[in-house]
């Protein structure tokens, strides 16, 4: 079972009187947001919670939260490290710079460490390329990165 | 056609001038004119969209080119367009080459193969070499609900199925799944597919992605024999095709062309997936004879004979009038022309009538009192265009699924006023922002019309001079109203007078109405004051009011409409005649060649189970209904046949009905037949024969002719063509309009009297009994109708038990959770049933689906009209 917290239920309230009552379903992705903020990712029961809120069907609402990278759809971990792999990354290695974090991880892409410290995804464009290669750990950005970079990053976090 | 008018727009295509509406996108434009350009994520009847890029035209606009995507550009004034250019070619065939890089070429074993747009496109623009890398998918097919299977391997995202579900369909139980190269088509959570089964997504996928499960035999399209019907179940009418292979009937599609029939390519849950009642282990093979309690197989003749005997006897020893006739809603027209002619023609009795008719006779005259008041209707298609659409008690998403559709577009297209009035809080989704709910309590039905009617007096929201020049009893009628203000009808309805006055003022403004009256007005024994109100509010509205009433009378089943068109009542004879007409009669005899039509005026068939009852009708003949399950009053049924001398029964399946006859008679299904039925708008339409018959089962039309010939008196006419001949002679509403290819409208002959408001009966509030604090709400399942389909096994798997929906407050009440076993009585009768808690359910009301055998909701009423009380109380 899913439920809003009684701070989303307040932050919800605040978004949809910016819609007009017609229309609410503009007030999706506002929904998804805090329906992640609140449990660390969106659940399937989450998803139709939103859409009784807002008449839409659970398979709408699905649509538009796996359309989206950034909402996870599935629990995540503590950090969440999003590599960007997109043209400028791309040829300056990340794909190297990926797999050797990956190895650290000891996980595959994609996935959550054990621990459930980390999860590795990948992610098309970080609007960074001047500083590339990128990667983006929960809200911070960590640039021009190197294999030793990354490893003194990650050492932090533990 | 919708009172908003369109301005009509001039343009060239390939040199061919053409004008259509402002707004039309290129594309539409070009199909309707037959001029091809590729395309594969555009429909006629869903929203522009351009997924697949292979639409490109090339437009010229005051000498300056650009190249467009057809399917979302609308046409310009002067707008001079080229289709297949060599750089329109290279670039849709670009595109279609990368949606074939994923494609998998497995054409030999696909559905959709011969009528597959994928192909016919690919062919068009001839690529024969692909030049990308091949990556085709190869996910395993899912099969997770009963009848649509998934194989996205083909899919190629133009986002089809999950447009018509939500667009159309109102039902969004598809969508797409992430997007780039891992998009997908699915459900939500990817959980089995659990939606209204309308198949709708099949039908306009250009793949074979989603295909049809509910049939063994499968394979290449191209295969199959088409042969296209009218569909067998509800009244609307949907034109079918039932497609064949080595002779059995295998599956149903829609046809899906907007110039075919009136369903605009859509279909229901029943119409497409419900035809295992063709095929079935169930279905009477031969006809039986009743001996000593047991049935036994006998012969055509052995059969014929018998009831030739004993019809000769009971018209011997009590005259013509004691032997009755019940012709069946769902026989063709010409199958109840010539059964009310053996009646009449052959054995002199007028006794002849239908279920609905003898239930709600004022049906037949509420339609005729429309037509009277100048209101024909306009053919149901344009329910598409219209401006306002009232739902009036009728439970539209199982009852007329395929009005939904038409609806659902018009609400996208026009932003129609959409007015639900029922006592329950029905789910119908549409994308209109004017919807009213005039939500009522149970039996108030009047009272909401006649309302509506004088707020439309009171603050002359139409033109009072106008009305009251054209209807001469406009005075009365306002008199009969004074009732009705604002605070006695909210007492009655509940509805509040705000909600009232905004439905009037929408209903008032200068539109294109259609009033859709379900048959659950007719449940109820004020059936036919809420008949009248209605006429009455469309008179109003007709007389006083811009643009156009159109007003059905509400019908259940395929023939519902023509079997009283065919005279199968006592007061008619076939296209509305007086049956008491001296000179219809002697025409209808001169047509039959016989001496003379006399009928003593006795009319036993108004009152038929009644009069079977004490004794006055020898010989029932029961052709294609089952009354003991389907008539309203149950016990009485029961107590009238079991009094009847002797019981013909005439079913494609042994209902209860036959298991209490003395002779029952195989008839084919409505595969098996050729022919036409009428529907709840009076469109005429072709029944056509796509197999056999199954066993020794006849065509009722066949068992008639023969039975007339065992009694002696051979029909003159007993071919089908003959008969309809016979048929638009002596019915001249039918004149041109058989066979029913063309699926006409028939309209009334002009009538001579003045129109008039139907003043009838006060409104009496029905309250249930203190101790049957509930009233039932009996109707057709969404996936079943009738019982037929209670044999259709894919229908019998989407809805196995009948579910008695509880209000959530009662349930609270009574301490009933959804899964709950109930015990539901009335005074006479009581069942079990499982319970379903939702909020659709109107409060003090349970709603109890009819279609289950089992769960005998008719036999909860006995004698008593009105409101059906009961009590609902957990089963131990
Ligand atoms: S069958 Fe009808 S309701 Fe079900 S998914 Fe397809 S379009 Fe939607
Ligand atoms: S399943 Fe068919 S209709 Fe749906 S997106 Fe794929 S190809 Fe289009
Ligand atoms: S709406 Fe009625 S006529 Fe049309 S397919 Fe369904 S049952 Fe048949
Ligand atoms: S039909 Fe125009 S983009 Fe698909």
């Amino acid at each position: 079972m899913f439920a809003f917290s009684e701070t989303s239920e307040k932050e919800i309230e605040k978004q949809l009187v910016k819609y007009p009552p017609e229309r609410k379903k503009s007030a999706i992705l506002a929904l998804l947001r805090i329906a992640q903020q609140q449990n660390g990712y969106v659940s399937a029961e989450a998803m139709e919670e939103i859409g009784r809120r807002l008449d839409l069907s659970p398979a709408y609402v699905e649509s538009v939260c796996s359309f989206y990278t950034m909402y996870y759809t599935r629990p995540v971990g503590k950090y969440v490290i999003m590599f960007c792999i997109n043209v400028s990354c791309h040829l300056l290695d990340c794909d190297n710079l990926l797999e050797h974090t990956a190895k650290k991880l000891n996980i595959q892409v994609g996935e959550t460490t054990a621990d459930k410290m980390f999860t590795l995804l990948r992610e098309e464009c970080l609007a960074e390329c001047s500083r590339a290669p990128v990667m983006r750990i929960n809200n911070d950005y960590h640039v021009n990165l190197t294999p030793q970079k990354i490893d003194q990053i990650l050492d932090s976090l533990k | 056609m919708s009172t908003v008018v369109k301005k009509q727009v001039a343009v060239k295509v390939d040199g061919k001038d053409i004008t259509a509406p402002e707004g039309t996108v290129i594309l539409d434009v070009a199909k309707r004119n037959n001029i091809p350009v590729t395309n594969l994520c555009s429909h006629r009847n869903l929203k522009p969209f351009a997924a697949c890029r292979t639409c490109m035209v090339e437009v010229n606009v005051n000498g300056k080119k650009e190249l467009v995507y057809s399917c979302t550009h609308p046409i310009e004034e002067g707008m001079e367009i080229r289709t297949n250019t060599e750089e329109t070619n290279r670039y849709n065939g670009a595109c279609l080459e990368m949606l074939l890089v994923e494609h998998p070429l497995d054409c030999p074993i696909c559905d959709k193969s011969g009528v597959c747009p994928l192909q016919d496109n690919t062919e068009e623009l001839g690529i024969y070499n692909n030049r990308f890398e091949i990556n085709r998918r190869n996910e395993p097919s899912i099969k997770s609900n009963p009848l649509i299977e998934f194989y996205l391997n083909r899919c190629i995202m133009c986002g089809m199925c999950v447009r018509v579900c939500d667009e159309i369909q109102g039902v969004q139980a598809l969508d797409f799944h992430n997007r780039g190269m891992k998009v997908g088509i699915g459900t939500a959570n990817d959980e089995p597919l659990d939606c209204e089964f309308c198949g709708q997504c099949i039908t306009v996928c250009p793949t074979g992605a989603l295909m049809d499960m509910s049939s063994e035999a499968r394979g290449l399209a191209a295969l199959f024999t088409n042969n296209e019907s009218t569909c067998n179940y509800c009244s609307w009418g949907c034109t079918v095709d039932i497609q064949t292979k080595k002779g059995k009937a295998t599956r149903i599609e829609p046809i899906d062309d907007e110039n075919v029939g009136i369903n605009n390519g859509n279909l229901c849950a029943k119409g497409r997936f419900g035809h295992h009642i063709i095929h079935n282990q169930d279905r009477i093979q031969t006809p039986l004879m009743n001996v000593g309690g047991s049935f036994k197989e006998v012969t055509w003749d052995e059969a014929y004979n018998a009831i030739a005997e004993r019809l000769k006897a009971a018209i011997n020893r009590g005259g013509p009038e004691t032997v009755a006739g019940i012709a069946s809603e769902k026989s063709t027209n010409e199958e109840n022309y010539l059964f009310q002619k053996l009646f009449r023609g052959v054995l002199g009795s007028n006794q002849i009538t239908n279920l609905q008719h003898l239930r709600a006779p004022h049906v037949n005259r509420f339609m005729l009192g429309c037509f009277q008041n100048g209101m024909t209707s306009k053919p149901i298609q344009e329910l598409e265009e219209a401006d306002v659409v009232l739902i009036f008690n009728s439970d539209l998403p199982s009852e007329f699924p395929v009005a939904g559709n038409a609806i659902r577009k018009a609400a996208i297209n026009f932003q129609a006023d959409i007015m639900i009035a029922n006592p329950r809080n029905l789910v119908f989704d549409h994308e209109s922002r004017n919807e009213t709910r005039l939500t009522f309590q149970h039996g108030s039905d009047q009272a909401v019309a006649n309302r509506l009617a004088k707020i439309l007096i009171d603050n002359q929201l139409v033109d009072l001079d106008k009305a009251k020049g054209a209807v001469s009893n406009f005075d009365d009628y306002v008199s009969s109203l004074e009732n009705y203000n604002a605070d006695f009808a909210e007492t009655a309805t509940g509805i509040d007078d705000e909600t009232f006055t905004k439905a009037a003022t929408r209903l008032a403004r200068n539109a294109d109405r259609f009033f859709l009256i379900g048959n659950d007005v007719l449940e109820n024994e004020d059936g036919e004051d809420v008949l009248n109100a209605l006429l009455n509010l469309g008179t109003l509205l007709h007389s006083g009011g811009e643009g156009s009433v159109n007003i059905y009378p509400p019908r259940e089943h395929c023939n519902s409409q023509g079997v009283n068109d065919m005279g199968c009542a006592p007061e008619y004879l076939p296209g509305y005649k007086c049956a008491k007409d001296s000179k219809a009669l002697a025409a209808l005899a001169e047509t039959w060649g016989i001496d003379a039509l006399n009928f003593d005026g006795q009319d036993k068939a108004s009152d038929l189970f009644e009069n079977c009852k004490n004794g006055s009708i020898n010989f029932l003949y029961i052709a294609g209904e089952d009354p003991l399950h389907s008539y309203y009053k149950g016990a009485q049924v029961r107590e009238a046949l079991k009094t009847t001398p002797f019981l013909v029964v005439q079913d494609v399946f042994m209902t209860q009905t036959c298991e209490v006859a003395d002779v029952v008679l195989p008839a084919a299904s409505w595969a098996e037949k050729d022919g036409t039925y009428t529907n709840m708008s009076r469109h005429v339409q072709r029944v056509k024969r796509a197999i056999l018959p199954e066993g020794e089962s006849k065509p009722d039309f066949d068992i008639f002719c023969e039975l007339a010939e065992a009694l002696g008196s051979p029909f003159q006419n007993d071919s089908l063509e003959d008969v309809q001949r016979e048929i638009e002679n002596v019915a001249p509403i039918y004149k041109g309009l058989l066979p029913g290819e063309e699926c006409r409208q028939w309209t009334p002959e002009s009538s001579s009297e003045k129109p008039k408001f139907v003043i009838g009966g006060e409104f009496k509030k029905m309250a249930a009994k203190k101790e049957y604090p509930l009233s039932v709400i009996a109707n057709n399942h969404m996936f079943h109708i009738g019982s037929y389909t209670r044999h259709s096994k894919v229908l019998n798997t989407l809805a196995p038990d009948c579910k008695a929906g509880m209000n959530p407050a009662d349930a609270k009440r009574l301490e009933i959770k959804t899964g709950d076993k109930v015990v539901v009585e009335s005074k006479n009768h009581k069942f079990e049933l499982l319970v379903e808690v939702t909020p659709v359910a109107a409060k003090g009301t349970v709603h109890i689906p009819k279609n289950w055998t089992e769960i005998p909701v008719n036999m909860l009423r006995n004698g008593e009209e009105g409101l059906t009380s009961i009590k609902v109380s957990k089963a131990e």
